[in-house]
């Protein structure tokens, strides 16, 4: 398994287009940070929301890019299809993927938010739970798209379904699903309010984050009256030990797939 | 002439002395009957030891408590009643009022009383003072019962009282931290009032400041309602994070002037409601849910000079139009993006309110689940390139200039750097070591 992960590991972290994707999100989440013009200051802010929404929208995109682009250019070279023929279980190969695509990925994001941090530091910011917080919760962001990445990657016959079929998921999730659930909010009972918005939490890792991060911060109340009841709950411990559960679904049902896909492979290599 | 002005120096200074330097007694027990026995203006130094309340002055008296005295109510309705004028309690700590009734101390329709270093717990109301002039509260420290603030008292109630000086006092646990109540000529100073329902409560009252207090944590920093005349300065009100927080909220009420007071990370920074002829000036809103928000008609009342830095919404505009600039200055709003080509330190365009989401909040009020989610954040910044977008206010002289004297004597955090540091240099350290490894070497 600890073969997998440093080949794995290795291969992705010579990506020039990694390497240029860290050094963008470093820019980016120091400029965000630095023209925010105040503290982090441990409520969620505006700054705090910019920081989190620059993770929001960059993370899902490189992570589902990086991981199923990768996945699939190894498939279209034949490369996977040699490594399904060394005597390594499926479960290790599966598990040396993912892991090594994280070390990779969470790399960057620790390079993002370490230049954030000291950008934060320079013009004049003080520490706060929030950025210890965010970015936490951004490396389990990334390991929940790199999951489904690898999935997309090896479904994919080569890199430009790879390519389309990760950015529709991306667009799916960042883009349009709010507005499609606000669609839904328009046209369903007002009692069915509450309901909707936590089915629309289970089924998007990005709302999931999002949400995660306001009550880790006990700033639910941004979400107004309405959701007086249900903002005490996902600042609650049981709000919480939810959330967990289901990032931990949102990340073990792809490699599901993913081990599945690979072992349907191997009976064939 | 000047032997007139010696004797009429001696006769004041004589009736003074009097008044407040009497006979000094020394109390060990039985404080209701040393106050009993004493004389009008004799000083009662009351040593350390718990004294069965409840206890009623009733003649002008100086009481000075040595540390650890107690007066405990054993749930009485008050612990500690005034019905005199010139009386003076020092030290004293008062405990055990009823429940659900009552007060630490009662003032009753009595003037130039001062309560000075009084420790008041585990009481419904602290001080409740009815029917007061000139009484002065300093540097008390009140704090009521660990229950729901429905169910607790005031910290100070000054009901139609009058010239009343508060200052230097700690409130907390309490329903309202300071209630005026058709009170008239009020000061409050200094006072830090926190998990309190409002920290500041007007009602019906007249004249006076508020300045320099810390409001912090509670539901509501300032409400006010009905009242008038009023200068509010240099306080921070900060963290009433409540979905139905304001900082401070002025209702029905007028000629209030709002300055220089720091409105930090409050879910509504400031409610303006029927606020007539106000002037809200020289403030800083910063890191608020939403900074302003202003309802029905606030007619002559003008926000300027203010700082709006990092609230995710700088206003929200459901009444009628709200002045934001006195026809000179308007204020400084980091949302602002156009330009000052004459160096005037006045933008070239007025600043625009506007924000799509405002609108879509006031349709579907469920709609704040999304407030700066990135779908909706990135669709209000496209809007705001569209100047054909409805503006729900305009600053016609937006600064554009800020003082940045705070954030250069801002502490700086070398915890922050160490974190930032750490990140930094050990991801260079894996990317340097995933892009030096080897096939044969670690595979």
């Amino acid at each position: 398994m600890n073969t997998a992960i440093k080949y794995q590991w290795m291969m992705m972290i010579r990506s020039k287009w990694l390497i240029t994707f860290a050094v963008l999100f470093a820019v980016l989440s120091s400029t965000v940070i630095a023209s925010s013009g105040h503290e982090a200051a441990g409520v969620f802010t505006r700054s705090t929301a910019a920081l989190l929404n620059l993770s929001l929208l960059l993370v899902p995109l490189v992570a589902l890019l990086a991981g199923s682009l990768f996945i699939a250019g190894e498939k279209e070279d034949g490369r996977l299809s040699l490594i399904l023929t060394y005597p390594v279980s499926t479960r290790s190969l599966t598990v040396g993927l993912y892991v090594g695509s994280c070390i990779s990925l969470w790399t960057v994001v620790a390079l993002g938010y370490g230049s954030a941090s000291v950008a934060l530091f320079a013009t004049g910011g003080t520490w706060s739970a929030f950025v210890f917080l965010s970015f936490v919760l951004t490396i389990v962001l990334t390991s929940i798209f790199l999951a489904i990445a690898l999935f997309v990657g090896l479904v994919s016959s080569n890199r430009l379904q790879a390519l389309g079929v990760s950015l529709f998921i991306w667009a799916f999730f960042v883009l349009f699903y709010e507005f499609i659930v606000l669609f839904l909010l328009s046209i369903v009972p007002k009692q069915w309010t509450i309901f909707l918005f936590t089915v629309s939490i289970i089924f998007n890792p990005v709302e999931l984050m999002r949400i995660w991060t306001v009550a880790a911060l006990k700033s639910s109340a941004i979400f107004g009256p309405q959701l007086y009841e249900w903002s005490k709950w996902v600042e609650s411990a049981s709000g919480h030990f939810t959330f967990i559960v289901i990032s931990c679904v949102w990340v073990i049902v792809p490699l599901f797939l993913v081990n599945v896909w690979l072992k349907r492979g191997k009976q064939h290599a | 002439m000047r032997s007139l002005f010696f004797l009429i120096i001696s006769i004041v200074i004589l009736l003074f002395t009097e008044t407040v330097y009497g006979e000094k007694i020394e109390v060990h027990k039985q404080l209701q009957q040393a106050i009993d026995e004493a004389h009008a203006g004799d000083v009662l130094i009351v040593k350390k030891g718990i004294y069965k309340g409840p206890i009623i002055i009733r003649k002008p008296l100086h009481l000075v408590a040595e540390p650890g005295a107690v007066v405990d109510g054993g749930g009485s309705e008050y612990v500690v009643t005034i019905r005199a004028p010139r009386v003076h309690v020092e030290g004293l700590t008062v405990r055990n009022s009823a429940y659900g009734k009552g007060a630490g101390v009662l003032i009753q329709e009595s003037s130039h009383v001062t309560l000075k270093h009084v420790r008041i717990e585990q009481v419904h109301y602290g001080v409740y003072v009815e029917k007061g002039t000139h009484i002065n509260l300093l540097n008390n420290a009140i704090r009521g019962r660990d229950i729901h603030f429905a169910q607790r008292g005031n910290g100070i109630h000054l009901l139609k009282t009058s010239h009343a000086v508060v200052r230097e006092n700690h409130i907390s646990r309490v329903q309202d931290g300071i209630y005026l109540d058709w009170a008239k000529q009020t000061v409050m100073e200094k006072n830090k009032v926190t998990d309190a329902r409002y920290a500041l409560h007007f009602m019906y009252s007249e004249g006076g400041a508020a300045k320099e207090n810390v409001l912090k944590e509670n539901i509501n920093g300032i409400m006010m309602m009905m009242s008038k005349q009023f200068n509010i300065g240099h306080n921070t009100i900060v963290r009433q994070l409540d979905y139905r927080g304001y900082g401070a909220l002025i209702y029905d009420s007028e000629y209030v002037v709002m300055h220089n007071n720091t409105l930090l990370y409050n879910s509504t920074a400031l409610s303006l409601q029927n606020a007539r002829h106000c002037h809200i000036k020289d403030n800083e809103f910063i890191g608020n849910y939403r900074a302003l928000h202003s309802l029905y008609e606030n007619p002559d009342t003008i926000v300027f000079k203010n700082k709006f830095l990092g609230n995710m919404e700088d206003a929200l505009i459901q009444g009628t139009p709200i002045a934001f600039d006195d026809g000179h200055r308007g204020n400084y709003w980091d949302t602002y993006r156009f330009y000052d080509f004459n160096d005037d330190g006045i933008g070239d365009t007025p600043h625009r309110i506007r924000s799509m989401y405002s609108r879509l909040l006031r349709k579907w009020p469920s709609v704040q689940f999304y407030f700066q989610s990135p779908a909706l954040a990135l669709l209000d910044t496209t809007e705001s390139f569209f100047t054909h977008a409805q503006a729900q206010g305009e600053d016609h002289f937006p600064t554009m200039k800020i003082d940045q004297d705070k954030k250069e004597t801002k502490e700086r955090s070398w915890k922050l750097l160490l974190f930032g540091s750490v990140l930094f240099i050990s991801s260079l350290f894996m990317i340097r070591y995933g892009r030096r490894m080897t096939y044969e070497k670690n595979c």
